[in-house]
């Protein structure tokens, strides 16, 4: 499959399950799976899921403007680097941001996401 | 930047890979070699230190055991993503054409959804850019093992000035970095991103 389509399939799939289900975003972690957040680091699937069902607002969307990917290597992982729009309910201005996946393939021929990588962007 | 000077780069970041000491602290470069510095330095019993051409680095051995636990490995990776992002940026902001010795034939440089592939395409489009001098500050560094033996992934943001221009363009930019046989560090995947707005 296009590497291109895969990583937009994936963005699309991660947002959406956040902004609706954020619970639902444990399956895409493991154990191994490390997540830095605003500079805060968190491992395991758990835990990070604990990080951003706990975040401070109840409903929010993000907005994608930007997606890219690259293949990371021979074990078939792949980069996607997004930059995009989180606007929270009640809040008048949408922030800015990046964010860094590297996924890695499982076996059932789905992705994982190993590394991930938040920041703010701020004016 | 020549050969000598890369080589003791390439040096120090090789110190900070390999777990001879177990590293505690790294002091930011001191680029000035004023007599309060020489007396910080030699008050660090078991150092290490080595000029380069970004000042004076210093290395804190906290025991002669090979580190093992996590957190000093976490330490060790911010430490040299830290290392990685200052020497690319002084490089880029001061002989760009020297990047070249970053990259490989297998590297992948994606600039503003434009992609390139090897080191050669790299350089030239880097070089081309349209602007002789330019400055990045660095606002955040976030550095992450990626599980290849040693590759670490860095997601840098800063501004970048450029000559003749009032405000500063705002980008965020990530490496993956594979260590090389010569115990330094390339890039393997490179994206960049303006932040508009």
């Amino acid at each position: 499959m296009d590497p291109d389509a895969v990583a937009k399939a994936f963005v699309e799939h991660y947002y959406s399950t956040f902004d609706t289900n954020r619970a639902g975003l444990a399956n895409l972690y493991q154990e191994s799976s490390m997540l830095t957040f605003e500079g805060q680091k968190i491992q395991g699937s758990p835990n990070i899921v604990a990080k951003l069902t706990s975040l401070p607002f109840q409903q929010c969307k993000h907005s994608i403007t930007t997606v890219d990917c690259q293949p990371s290597g021979p074990a078939g992982g792949m980069l996607v680097f997004v930059s995009g729009n989180l606007q929270l309910s009640g809040e008048q201005h949408a922030l800015k941001f990046s964010q860094m996946f590297h996924l890695m393939p499982t076996p059932q021929s789905s992705f994982y996401v190993l590394n991930d990588i938040f920041r703010l962007n701020y004016a | 930047m020549d050969s000598v000077s890369s080589y003791r780069l390439g040096f120090v970041l090789s110190l900070v890979r390999r777990r001879q000491y177990g590293l505690t602290e790294i002091v930011p470069p001191i680029t000035s070699r004023s007599r309060s510095h020489r007396r910080l330095a030699s008050r660090l019993s078991g150092s290490i230190s080595l000029y380069s051409d970004y000042g004076l680095l210093i290395f804190l051995p906290s025991n002669r055991n090979p580190c093992r636990n996590k957190q000093k490995m976490e330490e060790q990776v911010e430490m040299v993503g830290r290392a990685f992002v200052e020497h690319y940026y002084h490089l880029f902001d001061t002989d760009r054409s020297s990047l070249a010795s970053l990259y490989h034939q297998s590297s992948m440089l994606t600039f503003e959804g434009q992609k390139l592939q090897g080191g050669d395409n790299i350089c030239s489009k880097i070089n081309q850019l349209p602007f002789d001098k330019c400055h990045h500050l660095i606002s955040t560094i976030d550095s992450q093992p990626s599980s290849f033996a040693g590759g670490i992934v860095v997601f840098v943001s800063g501004s970048l000035r450029l000559a003749d221009e009032d405000h500063p363009l705002r980008f965020s930019q990530m490496f993956h970095l594979i260590p090389t046989p010569q115990g330094s560090f390339y890039v393997q995947n490179d994206i960049f991103r303006l932040n508009y707005g």
